[in-house]
C-alpha cells in the first residue's frame, strides 16, 4: 500500500470535479484511479473509504474525497483537492444557471444523454460494491454455513433499500432504520 | 444579515443529509420558497436539476441558490455553509477510524454497513436512469451496453465512455427528429 503523490491526487480531484456527471460515476472514477490505476488503496480498503464517508452527514461525494484525503495526503493537500473537486463544477453551474438556454430541447437533451451514460456505466463499479458484501473476518470464514447466510441477508438488505426507495426517498430515519438492521443482522445473528 | 441567513441555512442542513442531495431538498424548499420567499418552487428545482448535470459534487445546487439569492459572495457564503460542517466531521471521523482500524468490532461494523451503502447507490442509481429513459429505455441500453461493455473490459476509461454514450445519445434524437419531418 503507498500513499498518492500529491500531484496525482490533485490532478484526480480537478479531473472529476471538471468533468464527471453523476454521483456514482464520479464515486467510480476515483475507484478507477486509486484501486485500479495506481494502486494506492486495495479495493476492500476502497470499500471501507466508502462506507465511512456514505455513513456521515454531507455530500457524498465530497466526504469520499476528503476522507480518501485524509488516508492518502497531507491535510493541506486535502483541503486543495477538495476546492479543486468543488470549484470547477461550482462554476460551470453558475455559467449555466445564468447563461445557458436550459429550455433549449437540444441543451436539454445533450445534457441527459451524458446524465445516462453517467449512470450506465457505474455497473462495474456496482459489481464491485456487490462483490465487497462477500467479505468478513477470519472468525466467520471458519463457519461457513453461518458465513453464508450472513451474506445473504446483506444482499437481502442492500435489495431492501433498493426495493423500499423507489416508494420513500431515502432521508434520515429510513437510513437509520436500515443501519440499525444492519448491524443487528451483523452482531446479533 | 442575507449572507448569514444562506449560510446558516446550508450549514444546517448539509449536516441533515444523509444519502444524498434529494433527502434535503424538501427542508430547502420549506426555508428558501415558504419561509423566505427567495425564489420560486420551480427556480428551486432547476438548481436541483442543472446540479445533476454539472461536472462535480451534486449539491452545487446550494452554490446556484446562493448565487440567485445574493450573487457571487452569496454563492461563496452557500457553498462554504454546505461544505465545511461534513468535511470536519470527515476529518475527524477518518482520524478516529484509522486509530482503531485495527479492532475487530471497528471492521465489523463497517462490513454490517456495506449493504447500505450499496443499497443507497444502486437505489439513485436506479431511480435516476428510470426517471430520465422512461419509454426509451431500449434506446438506452442499446447505446448504453456495448460502450458499458467495452469500459468493463478496460478498452475505455470511465469519462470517455459517458462522452460517447452523452454524443451517440444526442445524436440519435437528432436522426429521429430528421426522420419525423
Amino acid at each position: 500500500m503507498q500513499t498518492a503523490a500529491t500531484r496525482s491526487w490533485l490532478w484526480l480531484n480537478f479531473k472529476i470535479g471538471a468533468l464527471s456527471v453523476g454521483v456514482a460515476s464520479r464515486l467510480l472514477l476515483f475507484e478507477e484511479a486509486m484501486v485500479r490505476e495506481h494502486q494506492w488503496v486495495s479495493a476492500d480498503e476502497f470499500q471501507e473509504l466508502l462506507t465511512l464517508a456514505q455513513m456521515l452527514p454531507g455530500p457524498n461525494l465530497v466526504n469520499f474525497a476528503a476522507c480518501a484525503g485524509s488516508r492518502l495526503v497531507p491535510g493541506w493537500v486535502n483541503l486543495t483537492a477538495l476546492l479543486l473537486l468543488i470549484t470547477p463544477g461550482a462554476l460551470v453551474a453558475i455559467m449555466i444557471f445564468a447563461w445557458a438556454p436550459l429550455a433549449n430541447p437540444h441543451v436539454k437533451e445533450l445534457f441527459r444523454g451524458f446524465a445516462i451514460g453517467a449512470f450506465l456505466l457505474t455497473a462495474r463499479f456496482l459489481w464491485t460494491l456487490a462483490s465487497g458484501l462477500k467479505a468478513g473476518p477470519q472468525r466467520d470464514r471458519q463457519n461457513s454455513h453461518a458465513a453464508t447466510h450472513k451474506i445473504i441477508g446483506r444482499y437481502g438488505i442492500a435489495s431492501a433499500i433498493v426495493v423500499i426507495s423507489f416508494y420513500h426517498i431515502p432521508a434520515l430515519p429510513l437510513i437509520g432504520s436500515f443501519a440499525v438492521l444492519c448491524l443487528a443482522w451483523e452482531f446479533l445473528f | 444579515m442575507i449572507y448569514w441567513q444562506l449560510f446558516s441555512l446550508f450549514a444546517r442542513v448539509s449536516l441533515l443529509a444523509f444519502g444524498g442531495a434529494l433527502g434535503i431538498l424538501p427542508e430547502i424548499q420549506a426555508i428558501v420558497v415558504d419561509q423566505y420567499h427567495w425564489m420560486t418552487a420551480e427556480a428551486l428545482v432547476q438548481t436541483y436539476v442543472v446540479g445533476q448535470f454539472v461536472p462535480g459534487p451534486n449539491m452545487v445546487m446550494a452554490t446556484l441558490v446562493g448565487y440567485k439569492v445574493a450573487g457571487f459572495t452569496g454563492a461563496i457564503v452557500s457553498t462554504l455553509g454546505m461544505y465545511l460542517g461534513p468535511v470536519t466531521i470527515v476529518f475527524i471521523c477518518t482520524a478516529l477510524y484509522y486509530r482503531n482500524r485495527q479492532k475487530d468490532y471497528v471492521r465489523r461494523i463497517e462490513l454490517a454497513l456495506r449493504p447500505l451503502v450499496l443499497g443507497l447507490i444502486l437505489a439513485a442509481t436506479l431511480l435516476f436512469l428510470t426517471q430520465q429513459l422512461q419509454a426509451e429505455w431500449p434506446i438506452g441500453l442499446a447505446i448504453g451496453l456495448p460502450i458499458v461493455w467495452l469500459h468493463w473490459h478496460k478498452r475505455i476509461s470511465a469519462i470517455t465512455g459517458v462522452f460517447a454514450i452523452g454524443v451517440i445519445w444526442y445524436a440519435s434524437g437528432l436522426i429521429e427528429l430528421i426522420g419525423t419531418r
